[in-house]
């Protein structure tokens, strides 16, 4: 009896075991942990960090702030002497399509699936803002192609777009989206639109501002686009006043720090460059004293400096080596002391707000500086240009910390003041590089359109194989692995994959 | 055609009667009919063994009951030598007179353990007679595991087993890996099945190690206690373990525990103490010429760059010679070497273990308890590891019919200060690759921060040798503390039913589970860690895990004539859940309160959980044909919940035979030399199915948010909602031979495992908005051979006996290929150099920069008198060995065994970051060449082609440009990996009876142990097994981790 009892029980155990076998698993596969879908903000918020984060901190410390010579490295000096690490490379070229761009394409999807402008448009004007950054450094890149990865049948093998063709597609990509939310009525982002908070009137004007700024960058290859595109840009309103900034507050919670600030807490790797202080101490410019901090070390002691009161900003040439940069270390000048959380040694801005300093994507200065160059040239309808000239010099000196009769003041040096003709626009090239400083990859850029200022030359010691300052970087060497067709293509086009070989904006 | 059948059927014919032994009847009319019965010394009857008289072609087979007719023919005449020989029964020999007529002798065979013969643990925790098996596999018992102190289970199998490639590491508790015929998976851990009493267990890696950073925290095989294993079996490869399923591709390693059950009646107790002291085995050869600083030059102000290049953490500074330099600790201080400085730092660990267990055996039945506590002390100051370790296991027969089993297992592990490895600074040990020879480290001891320095810091700052790069590492280990703990529970309980002779039905269930917490502290000024302006900072995660199953299996088996089947059906559910979560802050307000209400910094968390499930049915069915043929088949369906639908259900098939030659021809063991030969071979196919989650692109939050907004972003990798199984088929073939009366034993095995369709992540251009794409492609192949030969060349008389074992193993491993457009995958990379496997090299291939050459002649191509890079990265090693092995020895006298053992591995590269950097900062005695007189004199002249000229290099540099010129290039530090180690050595003395009796105790056992004692090798500096981490990411790259540890001890077994 027993027996029987137990076999029937076992015989049973077995038959729903092997009943089971068969059940459909494939519920016990849903991801409790991450949504197939997410929400347009949180995505737009992340996006826009990525993004940022990317161009204006450590692009620029490893990178473009070098070659614009705002900064100079006094260790670890390979890029200040031409070499940019390929893991830098990827970081701007990998993982900026990666991190934020494929995200702001679903944006717009969702965007455009719901109809709502304010939802797309800063997300194109974002993602234009981003594209335009990588075509700067690279020269072509996959666009058209691009962010079709997950896409069925989406080429995974984008091509690369002519230069010419990223930048028609950009400033018509620009143009939709401010006309769309210069009519737009729906809700928008709110607060998690982290540069503008929702404001979008401000999204048209930066997108306007971006237009102004892609048309004067190819206004050398294409005058007649650049003249058509200007003209648009300036009848659509750019930016009016510092308040129009865009710039990204970072809350400065250790978490989210401003990308500089974040590097100066542990590393001492970089000091103002001499080409940036030389030029700004011969003018005696107000914005010294925030870009950079007197230096620890009198350098003609070489120790600490005998009366505190002598201490001065002092930069440091690029592109040294081991050998000749080691006497510097203490003698030329950090960054600002804005950029350093917490310090209190080495300045008087040393406060937690260091980490919160904002990145500056850009400035209503450089819109007046657009508008004196297009008046000196006589683009898009603008004219006086010494009084944009002076506009611009202001407001980069009061978005400084700096006052308006500092900004007078200055404006009325020699040199400072505004001469119309060829010399003007070398000081509006000048006072916009000097201006830009945070933003290394604009000012770069402006460097190789107008080659200005002239001072910007290689370091003594750069490697053998970049002579002179780079006109682009190389391409991530992942492509030759992943995508060598089309790079092979864009190479073609474009010239060898150097430091040397000029983009389709700079011939 | 006919002509030839014939022929071949009277062969057949001729042999068969050899077989049968009997000569043809025609000549039988004065032979001698010799009858008797072959027993064993117990007194039970021994089947099939071979009877014979070697010098003549005349032999008979036993019968069941033992008995055997042996008729020779009439030309034998006189004394014969009657000889009785069964595989697993030491041979007999005995005088016969042979008249013509009637003879009579018997046989009393005694048992002998053989390598080759007895009962072993199968798949599926099948028992059977390995004479009948037809795959590969290997059994060590308990004992052979606890001959010294290990830190894992797996540590002592390294040199053990054939075919078996065991890395460890020299942490305390750190992790061990075991890799069964070689890595097949590309990305997986390549880690075979464990399987306690019937059920599966984790051997889940806890190790965050790389050669960048991290602490081992070991496996969980590290769990299991030695003590408490009867027998470990590794099954070699899928062909052995295919009825495991999806995860045997690996092979299994099958451990049964201690029981109680089948022991002689009543209570015993038994105590093992073992106390062991342990040091580095492998120190580096350091300079003590030079001191800290740069071009001969050094004095120390803030340690940062503001003294006399006092920024340098290198050794290119003042010649030793006792002149006085302001160092950190004073001014004007002696510039002298200190030889110790490194060797100082680390303690005399040690390790004591104290197993009490207690079991008790009545008729059918047993229990067993077991206790073990370890207390272990680490090489590296303030680092400790305790263990505690409890089971409990019980069987019994209810009645004739039902036996039921349960067992459950107990671990705790806390572990404290774990030092950290690789390069960073949180490991203590990578400040010495760079250091200052000069560096006092005994006042580095003394004091953590600097109070009144004469350089007027008194601002609590590190006291130290160097404030640009380094830490004291006596702060790092003192004010950062590092505690994990883990709890792990294991239990099953399980029920046999005979419902007939012939069946029997097995219910099986189970699980093991585990809870892993870790915590990392940062004291202030851990500033990679710590946010500087904050009072230090702290992470913490959790891991629950927990792996379910139940089982159920009918055996049936019977008898036919000469033919015996049994046949397996069976089916599995298996269940995974696992649960981690983490949070953590960079910086806290007040000092040393770790807790989250004193963040200073939002911290940040993250959670996640994982589910898997798997069911799976299975049967096999295994024929044996007059014990000496066998053929198994095995056939399973898994049916996972991590793969689509239509591919979530897959079958493997394995079949396998094997043939025991002696058997069918006992003819040939007649001559006395070959007394047992088996041939084996098998096929198997086994699928592996993905990891959870991998068939939708989706978003990913952030517990992080930017001023309270909350951010998502969409994964990197394009998910693949098609992905199949892995598959991997495996043969193999094998010979089991035995010669000289068992004296000799060689068990070799050839093999081939292909893994296919492996999922993998397809880079894929990053435009594409995605980094990587699931696919499933490729295909790894590993053939070798594993071979196992065991001697006894010497028994003597007087009761001295040598044993002697060798094993070796030679894979050969090659990514075959991986998919269209993707010629690599990086496993793991550091300083520019990667772990790939890269198509037509194998798995685990290093690919980094090499130095530049001269085209034609290959030469190293120099400028101005220094290395070059290379302007490509080329292949420069492979972290395969190209052969492991191992040669145990047991010498046996009396009371006495000295036992040894030799673990041996041949061939394979690290690049090692150790020796690299070690030599660019000048403090390895390599890099006195050059400046044997001064720190500049008399400089050298390196050897290869100047760039400029084209011919030999003339250019005299210093010694620190020379070793500077390296540091670009990988090739530099890319060494063979061959050791020979002593890995154990054992003196162990029986206390003999007339002395336990008075102490009233059973048995009692001294032994002297060492591990680890001499390593042979060719690689500088450090250990050739050092290696960051046990898992797949820590293989090929040296990088600040301990070296494997050398221990001596003592152990103490009493059985009361």
């Amino acid at each position: 009896m027993k027996i029987t009892r137990f076999s029937a029980a076992l015989v049973t155990i077995l038959s729903v075991t092997a009943a089971s076998c068969k059940t459909d698993l494939t519920g016990i596969n849903v991801n409790p942990n991450s949504p197939t879908t997410a929400p347009a903000g949180s995505l737009f918020s992340q996006a826009s960090v990525n993004a940022i984060g990317r161009y204006l901190g450590a692009g620029q410390l490893s990178g473009t702030a070098l070659m614009a010579q705002h900064l100079a490295q006094v260790q670890y000096l390979d890029e200040d002497r031409g070499h940019i690490r390929a893991t830098t490379i990827d970081n701007m070229y990998t993982n900026s399509y990666i991190s934020e761009q494929e995200d702001f394409e679903k944006i717009i999807a969702q965007g455009k699936a719901s109809s709502s402008p304010n939802i797309w448009g800063p997300a194109v004007v974002m993602q234009s803002w981003g594209y335009q950054n990588l075509t700067d450094i690279f020269g072509d890149i996959p666009y058209s192609e691009a962010l079709k990865g997950d896409i069925p049948d989406g080429p995974l093998k984008p091509k690369y777009d002519a230069q010419k063709d990223i930048y028609y597609g950009l400033l018509a990509s620009l143009t939709t989206a401010s006309t769309a939310m210069k009519t737009a009525t729906d809700a928008g982002f709110g607060s998690a639109d982290i540069v503008f908070k929702g404001n979008s009137a401000r999204w048209v004007k930066f997108a306007n501002s971006l237009r102004a700024r892609m048309a004067m960058r190819i206004s050398k290859a294409d005058p007649a686009k650049a003249a058509a595109e200007l003209t648009a840009a300036f009848a659509g309103g750019l930016m009016t006043s510092n308040a129009d900034n865009a710039i990204l507050a970072y809350p400065g919670d250790g978490v989210f720090d401003n990308g500089w600030s974040g590097n100066f807490a542990t590393r001492d790797d970089h000091r103002v460059s001499k080409t940036l202080l030389d030029t700004m101490s011969a003018l005696s410019d107000p914005r010294v004293k925030v870009y950079a901090q007197p230096t620890r070390w009198d350098p003609v002691t070489n120790a600490v400096w005998a009366n505190p009161a002598d201490a001065r900003a002092i930069g440091l040439q690029n592109g040294m080596d081991n050998g000749t940069v080691a006497p510097f270390f203490n003698t030329t000048s950090r960054v600002g002391a804005i950029f350093y959380p917490g310090a209190t040694v080495y300045g008087t801005f040393g406060t937690s707000a260091g980490k919160k300093t904002p990145a500056v994507l850009m400035t209503y200065a450089e819109v007046e500086f657009l508008a004196a160059e297009a008046a000196e040239r006589g683009l898009g309808g603008q004219s006086g240009a010494a009084a944009h000239y002076a506009a611009g010099v202001t407001a980069s000196i009061t978005q400084r910390g700096g006052t308006a009769d500092e900004a007078a003041a200055y404006l009325a040096r020699a040199g400072v003041a505004y001469v119309p003709g060829a010399t003007g626009l070398k000081q509006i090239g000048l006072q916009k590089w000097i201006s830009m400083f945070t933003q290394g990859g604009e000012a770069w850029a402006e460097w190789r359109r107008t080659g200005n200022p002239a001072s910007i030359k290689m370091g003594p010691k750069a490697y053998s194989d970049v002579l002179e300052v780079p006109r682009r970087w190389p391409y991530a060497s992942n492509e030759q692995t992943v995508n060598a067709v089309a790079r092979a293509e864009a190479v073609a086009r474009q010239g060898p994959d150097t430091y040397a070989t000029r983009m389709w904006w700079d011939k | 055609m006919p002509n030839r059948l014939t022929r071949a059927m009277s062969a057949v014919a001729v042999a068969l009667a050899i077989v049968a032994g009997q000569s043809s009847p025609a000549m039988a009319q004065r032979s001698t009919v010799i009858t008797g019965r072959v027993m064993s010394e117990a007194g039970a009857p021994i089947e099939g063994a071979s009877v014979t008289i070697p010098t003549t072609r005349f032999g008979t087979q036993s019968k069941a009951d033992g008995s055997f007719t042996l008729i020779v023919d009439a030309s034998v005449t006189g004394t014969q030598q009657v000889m009785a020989r069964r595989i697993g029964f030491r041979m007999q020999q005995k005088s016969v007179t042979i008249v013509g007529g009637a003879a009579s002798v018997d046989f009393a065979l005694a048992a002998q353990a053989s390598q080759l013969t007895g009962v072993t643990v199968t798949a599926l925790g099948i028992l059977a007679e390995k004479t009948t098996i037809g795959t590969s596999q290997q059994t060590l018992t308990g004992d052979e595991l606890v001959r010294t102190q290990t830190p894992s289970v797996l540590s002592s199998l390294s040199g053990k087993v054939s075919g078996v490639t065991i890395n460890q590491t020299g942490n305390i508790g750190g992790s061990s890996r075991i890799v069964i015929r070689g890595a097949g998976s590309i990305l997986g851990e390549n880690q075979p099945l464990f399987i306690v009493d019937g059920m599966p267990v984790s051997n889940a890696g806890f190790s965050t190690a790389s050669a960048g950073g991290g602490r081992d925290y070991g496996t969980a095989a590290a769990d299991i206690n030695p003590d408490d294993i009867a027998s470990l079996t590794v099954l070699k490869g899928p062909n052995a373990a295919a009825l495991y399923g999806s995860r045997a591709s690996n092979g299994a390693v099958v451990i049964t525990t201690k029981t109680g059950r089948g022991g002689v009646e009543g209570t015993r107790f038994s105590f093992t103490s073992r106390m062991t002291t342990e040091m580095p085995s492998v120190l580096p050869d350091y300079q003590n010429k030079y001191g800290q600083g740069f071009v001969g030059e050094f004095q120390y102000v803030d340690g940062a760059g503001s003294g006399v290049n006092d920024g340098a953490d290198e050794s290119w500074g003042p010649k030793l010679d006792g002149r006085l330099i302001d160092q950190f600790h004073g001014k004007a201080q002696p510039w002298i070497a200190h030889p110790d400085n490194v060797k100082n730092y680390f303690q005399n660990g040690s390790t004591v273990s104290n197993n009490i267990s207690v079991s008790t055996a009545a008729k059918g039945m047993g229990a067993r308890l077991s206790l073990t506590k370890d207390n272990t002390k680490g090489l590296v100051p303030n680092s400790s590891l305790n263990k505690l370790s409890g089971s409990l296991a019980a069987s019994a027969a209810v009645n004739s019919k039902l036996t039921v089993n349960g067992s459950l297992q107990y671990a705790q592990t806390n572990g404290m200060n774990r030092p950290e490895n690789g390069y960073t600074e949180g490991n203590p040990l990578m400040s010495f690759t760079w250091f200052g020879r000069q560096v006092d480290i005994q006042s580095l001891k003394n004091k953590y921060y600097n109070t009144a320095s004469p350089y007027g810091f008194a601002d609590g700052s590190l006291y130290n040798w160097n404030d640009n790069y380094h830490r004291n590492p006596y702060w790092q280990q003192y004010e950062n503390p590092a505690p994990d703990s883990r709890d792990r529970v294991t239990a099953q309980l399980s029920a046999d039913y005979a419902f007939t002779p012939w069946l029997s039905g097995i219910v099986r269930g189970g699980s093991d589970s585990y809870r892993f917490t870790r915590e990392e502290r940062f004291a202030a000024g851990n500033i990679d860690r710590a946010s500087a302006s904050y009072n230090g900072g702290f992470t913490s995660f959790n891991e629950r895990a927990k792996e379910t199953n139940f089982e159920g299996i009918l055996t049936a088996r019977r008898t036919y004539g000469k033919f015996d089947f049994t046949v397996n059906a069976g089916g599995n559910l298996r269940k995974n859940d696992r649960f981690n979560d983490a949070f953590s802050t960079s910086g806290i307000l007040v000092p040393g309160i770790y807790n989250l209400a004193n963040a200073g910094i939002t911290p940040s968390f993250s959670n996640s959980e994982a589910h898997s499930a798997v069911n799976s049915a299975y049967g096999s069915a295994i024929a044996t044909f007059n014990r000496y043929l066998t053929v198994e088949v095995t056939g399973r369906n898994d049916w996972s919940s991590t793969l689509p639908k239509e591919n979530a259900s897959y079958f493997y098939p394995s079949v396998n035979g094997s043939l025991v030659v002696s058997d069918l021809f006992p003819s040939i063991t007649r001559n006395g030399v070959l007394s047992y030969l088996k041939l084996r071979g098998g096929l198997a196919k086994v699928g592996s199915d993905a990891g959870p989650y991998q068939l939708a692109t989706l978003y990913n939050g952030s517990s992080s948010k930017f001023g309270g907004l909350p951010l998502y972003t969409l994964a990197n990798t394009s998910a693949n909602a098609a992905l199949k199984p892995e598959q991997t088929t495996s043969s193999e073939g094998g010979v089991e031979v035995s010669l000289f009366d068992e004296r000799l034993t060689i068990d070799a095995t050839y093999f081939l495992k292909l893994t296919r369709d492996q999922i993998l992540p397809l880079t894929i251009a990053p435009a594409t908005g995605f980094s990587a794409t699931t696919i499933n492609a490729g295909q790894i192949s590993n053939r070798g051979i594993e071979a196992m030969i065991t001697a006894r060349p010497v028994r003597l008389a007087n009761g001295f006996q040598w044993t002697t074992a060798v094993n070796y193993s030679r894979i050969r491993n090659k990514v075959d290929v991986l998919a269209p457009g993707l010629t690599t995958v990086t496993i793991t990379g550091q300083w520019g150099t990667n772990l790939e496997a890269r198509e037509g090299q194998p798995y685990g291939t290093l690919f980094g920069y090499g130095f530049k050459r001269d085209s034609a002649s290959g030469e190293i191509l120099l400028s101005d008198g220094m290395y070059q890079r290379a302007s490509v990265k080329s292949v420069l090693g492979n972290v395969n060995p190209d052969w492991v092995g191992g040669w145990s020895n047991e010498f046996r006298f009396k009371n006495y065994a000295l036992s040894f053992l030799l673990d041996v591995r041949q061939g394979g590269e690290n690049f090692s970051i150790g020796n690299w950097w070690g030599t660019y900062a000048g403090v390895l005695s390599n890099t006195l060449k050059g400046r044997e007189v001064d720190w500049n004199k008399p400089g050298l002249v390196a050897k290869g082609i100047d760039a400029a000229t084209g011919k030999a290099n003339t250019v005299v540099v210093t010694a620190e440009d020379f070793n500077h010129s390296q540091y670009p290039i990988a090739e530099a530090a890319i060494y063979s990996t061959a050791f020979v180690k002593l890995r154990e050595m054992r003196l162990s003395y029986d206390v003999p009876v007339r002395y336990t009796a008075k102490l009233n105790l059973r048995e009692m056992n001294v032994a002297l142990v060492g591990r680890n004692l001499f390593t042979w090798t060719s690689f500088p500096n450090f250990d050739p097994e050092n290696s960051s981490s046990a898992l797949n990411g820590g293989q090929g790259f040296d990088m600040g981790a301990l070296p494997t540890m050398r221990s001596f001890g003592l152990n103490f077994t009493i059985t009361p």
